[in-house]
């Protein structure tokens, strides 16, 4: 831009807004840019975006403020995954594998566990089961897309919701729900 | 703290990237409003960054990386190894990287001031040919003369000191060495420095990256200060001669006469590639540049990168 140029009202309002097109494009690119280096570790690892993998208990608790240190009998089992959201409410996921089953087990507070980590169940079947005087839970059996029937029973005890996914027997699924409720303060 | 400190890192490189694509996209070549840009890019994560902690604390909080942040360090948490997160060993490498790129210009520069102080030099009264240069440059630069010292030493030797009062350090090898024409420009050039108070703002540009250490975009960024520092020097003095292949060739005789004893090979390298790029500025552009980008663009462009760095956490 040289001083005949500069003087030219016309061409210097061009210029600005051609500037500005600029500039927007700059931080457009940016943000874009940044979005994406957000997005490519949930696109690898196959986590929906503020789902987080932890790799212990305690991260899980400090990222979601839930309390994991009352889920003694199932923790005896291996941790398979650790999965952690803070929104739209805090929850935890936690695969618990042993040798013959595989238990899933479910905990948030202020609302029901997100969809981000519990799929709604396609139940065929929903019964209500107590687990202690004044508490029942929710037990739902789902068939799966393979045949097999996995059992998915959720409570809550005030603002927090607890649920248990199983694929295993009826009874061993409520022996654990009952001693979690047990363990509970 | 530790995430703090990422966070200052993560937004020290958003800005100079920002600030980098807009100098290019804008085509601003003036090195006044190249060197107010990288300043600005300096003062973000010194100043922008902990603006945000204090005005909005729960930026911090994973409900709003989660929903509204644009890129948060905490997303890259499937990526461990060892316990440790993939976000957490590139903030530990980013510092390294800051802290390795401020002791690679300190280092030199405190070997420099300390043999510089240990050298006795026995001052002499300073030809006519000098003093003639000062004063014309004092007057076309609208400035008080400043005090101007000459040393009795064979190696050139030319700077502009002191914080509060300005002094000119010549040294009888540059006056030697440089012809009439040439030493008025390289003094030309130092009075330059001496107009803009560049003594001040360089010890400024080093207390921010001395506090800076670990930001390796602050200390990128100083350095094009610095080189922008420089570059309005070399305008101003092209400006005061009226001769731009004087001030090249006076700038090109002194890189080339640099004593390399004290300097490591690679540091002297740099140097004479810095003024060679200098002179090839100055031999390609136009003092008539001007400013290129309005009060009000900038204004905008701030807001801008704001709301940016607002929605990325580290």
């Amino acid at each position: 831009m040289d001083a005949p140029f500069a003087q030219n009202p016309d061409m210097r309002s061009r210029e600005f807004v051609a500037g500005g097109w600029r500039t927007l494009v700059v931080l457009a690119s940016v943000a874009l840019a940044l979005r994406t280096v957000d997005a490519i570790p949930g696109w690898l690892s196959g986590l929906p975006r503020g789902v987080h993998l932890c790799p212990s208990l305690r991260e899980a608790e400090a990222r979601t403020g839930l309390r994991l240190d009352r889920i003694a009998p199932i923790a005896a089992r291996t941790a398979g995954s650790i999965r952690a959201t803070a929104s739209p409410v805090p929850a935890v996921a936690i695969v618990l594998d042993d040798d013959r089953s595989q238990l899933t087990f479910f905990r948030s507070r202020g609302g029901s566990i997100p969809t981000l980590l519990r799929p709604p169940p396609s139940a065929f079947h929903e019964i209500a089961v107590p687990l202690k005087p004044g508490l029942s839970a929710s037990l739902k059996a789902e068939r799966q897309a393979d045949g097999s029937v996995w059992q998915d029973l959720e409570w809550s005890e005030g603002e927090i919701t607890t649920a248990l996914r199983f694929g295993g027997r009826t009874v061993e699924l409520l022996r654990v729900a009952r001693q979690l409720v047990e363990a509970a303060p | 703290m530790g995430r703090r400190a990422a966070e200052c890192i993560l937004h020290g490189i958003v800005t100079a990237v920002v600030v980098m694509m807009v100098l290019r996209a804008q085509r601003i070549r003036n090195p006044e409003a190249r060197l107010r840009c990288w300043l600005f890019a300096m003062a973000v994560p010194l100043l922008g960054t902990p603006l945000f902690w204090l005005l909005s604390p729960w930026r911090l909080d994973e409900h709003f990386r989660d929903r509204w942040a644009l890129f948060s360090a905490s997303h890259s948490s499937p990526w461990a190894w060892h316990g440790v997160e993939l976000a957490t060993a590139l903030a530990w490498l980013l510092a390294f990287a800051g802290a390795a790129l401020f002791l690679r210009d300190v280092i030199p520069f405190v070997l420099d001031f300390a043999r510089g102080r240990s050298v006795k030099r026995t001052a002499t009264s300073p030809s006519a040919v000098l003093a003639g240069a000062v004063e014309r440059a004092a007057a076309a630069l609208s400035i008080a003369l400043p005090r101007l010292t000459l040393l009795q030493s064979q190696h050139p030797i030319l700077s502009c000191r002191g914080l509060r009062k300005p002094v000119i350090v010549a040294s009888t090898g540059l006056c030697e060495m440089l012809s009439p024409d040439e030493l008025a420009a390289a003094i030309a050039h130092e009075m330059a420095h001496v107009k803009h108070r560049d003594p001040m703002l360089g010890w400024g540009l080093m207390s921010v990256r001395a506090l800076c250490f670990f930001n390796p975009a602050v200390q990128l960024a100083a350095r094009a200060a610095a080189g922008e520092i420089e570059r309005r020097a070399d305008r101003s003095a092209a400006c005061v001669v009226g001769n731009t292949r004087s001030l090249v060739d006076s700038l090109r005789k002194l890189a080339g006469s640099a004593s390399a004893s004290h300097l490591s090979r690679s540091w002297h390298r740099l140097r004479v590639a810095a003024i060679e790029e200098r002179c090839q500025a100055l031999l390609r552009e136009k003092n008539t540049d001007p400013t290129a980008i309005s009060p009000w663009m900038l204004l905008a462009t701030a807001m801008g990168l704001g709301a940016i760095l607002f929605l990325t956490v580290a």
